[in-house]
């Protein structure tokens, strides 16, 4: 079966500014993974106490503890990230990162910033994301708030390329 | 008071430039013969001056005799009998003058009829006689080449005539060329060529004008010039740092159609398989879907907000420059 080709003009795309498809597939897939790696490390620490202590965490509880410790996983997982490299892992698969309205790179304190304000536009109903599709800069509210900006980070050009060397070469030429 | 000096009448002139023409004649040919100072010359001088002499005394008695002569006569002429006597005269003497012109145009023609074959006959005693020699020796060529107005000369000359009369041919044809070449110095005559200034004289343009390029390439066996080459030494003396300086890679790069040549090359697929595996695909897949689907969105979100995104920046200033 061949692969089609959705990009057919294949210019580098890197530093522009990126859609709200990838963004929104990219923030799901740090959210699977931040609860994913969650759950698994309060499975394992459970898992620990109730073997060598003999305490029981229960994790399935409706204790509003396990929520607040969630979010707060969540805001150390995107702030180091981003503080890091400007991107967390879902934002690399994707080839997205996080810059400075001006593009620099993004600093620790604008870093926390935008992780804090980021649940804004989940707060407001998903209002906080429209400027993401409609808005000149593509920013979300918590990327005014904080300065910032989503780009891609990854060539297109170099990826078109590559995609056109895996294609199969008939003897005629053709492919 | 001026003396005036009487003009003595022609005959007498004629008279007197014959005697020194034939003086002149005879001493030319005595010269050698008659010394000026031997006694011979000096009798001959003697002789000379005295017969000279003696026809001045007759001239001047001719003369005077012909003046009164003349007067009586112009005088009788006014009298009526003798101007009768002399027109019966003059009319009884009419017979004697024609035979006296007869005889003279007889004689005259005779002379001119003789004449060449005398003077043949005198020439070549004269040639026999004379030291051509000699007198060529004491002919100053310089002096009477000075005197020769050459400008002159050459202009009274019809050239055209006589390259009319010319057998250029025949003339070409005994001359013998290859000897001609042997005898010039080539190098001598180079020396005295500017051929700067030949050079500056030549127009180009015209001459190349008016060569057949394309005849000219047509005649030319290339393979015969690539064999003769030795591309191995042109490629040594050639400074490749200039040549690559010179390119626009850029441009050069925009020329090439990288899509094309990397599909048609085996070589995209060893790089592809040495620069990423299955995982690497997968990830430019996704990408490039994701894009796919953001650029969907995107024209949409244009046609609803054609205004506001018709002029959007594509990205942050320090990073994509101008294009924002």
């Amino acid at each position: 079966m061949r692969t089609s080709d959705p990009t057919p003009v294949s210019p580098s795309l890197i530093g522009h500014y990126a859609g709200g498809v990838t963004r929104l597939v990219a923030i799901a897939l740090d959210l699977v993974i931040t609860v994913v790696i969650f759950n698994l490390a309060i499975s394992a620490t459970d898992w620990l106490l109730a073997r060598f202590v003999g305490v029981d965490v229960n994790p399935s509880g409706g204790s509003p503890i396990w929520l607040v410790l969630l979010l707060g996983w969540q805001f150390v997982y995107f702030a180091y990230c981003w503080t890091l490299s400007g991107k967390t892992p879902a934002m690399a698969l994707l080839g997205l990162r996080v810059v400075r309205g001006d593009g620099s790179d993004l600093e620790r304190g604008r870093a926390a910033l935008r992780a804090l304000t980021l649940p804004l536009g989940a707060i407001l109903f998903g209002l906080g994301y429209i400027g993401i599709v409609f808005g000149r800069r593509r920013r979300a509210l918590h990327d005014v708030i904080a300065d910032t900006g989503v780009v891609y980070d990854f060539d297109a050009r170099a990826a078109r390329l590559r995609f056109l060397m895996r294609r199969p070469v008939h003897p005629d030429g053709r492919t | 008071m001026n003396d005036v000096v009487p003009t003595p009448p022609a005959w007498r002139r004629q008279v007197e430039q014959g005697t020194a023409l034939a003086i002149g004649l005879g001493n030319a040919a005595t010269a050698s013969a008659l010394p000026p100072d031997s006694s011979a010359g000096a009798v001959a001088d003697t002789v000379l001056g005295l017969a000279v002499d003696g026809q001045r005394r007759a001239l001047d008695a001719a003369e005077t005799v012909l003046a009164v002569g003349g007067a009586v006569a112009r005088a009788g002429l006014r009298i009526g009998p003798v101007r009768a006597l002399a027109a019966r005269a003059s009319r009884s003497a009419l017979p004697a003058r024609a035979h006296g012109r007869a005889v003279r145009e007889i004689s005259d023609r005779l002379t001119r009829d003789a004449l060449p074959r005398y003077a043949a006959k005198a020439t070549g005693i004269v040639v026999d006689v004379v030291p051509i020699d000699e007198v060529v020796a004491g002919v100053d060529v310089a002096a009477l080449l000075d005197r020769i107005d050459v400008g002159a000369l050459v202009d009274r000359v019809d050239v055209t005539r006589i390259i009319d009369r010319v057998d250029i041919r025949a003339l070409i044809a005994r001359v013998d060329v290859q000897e001609i070449i042997d005898r010039v110095d080539i190098e001598a005559l180079l020396d005295r060529i500017d051929i700067g200034a030949v050079v500056d004289r030549v127009d180009v343009g015209k001459i190349i004008d008016r060569v057949d390029v394309q005849e000219i390439i047509d005649r030319v066996d290339v393979g015969t010039i690539l064999d003769r080459v030795d591309v191995q030494a042109i490629i040594e003396r050639v400074d490749i740092d200039s040549v690559v300086g010179r390119v626009d890679v850029e441009t050069l790069i925009d020329r090439v159609d990288v899509d094309s040549l990397v599909e048609r090359t085996d070589l995209g697929r060893i790089v592809a398989q040495s620069t990423g595996g299955v995982a690497s695909g997968a990830v430019d897949l996704v990408r490039r879907q994701g894009v796919g689907l953001d650029s969907f969105v995107a024209r949409w979100a244009g046609r609803l907000r054609p205004r506001a995104l018709a002029d959007a920046p594509k990205g942050p200033p320090l990073l994509v420059g101008e294009e924002s």
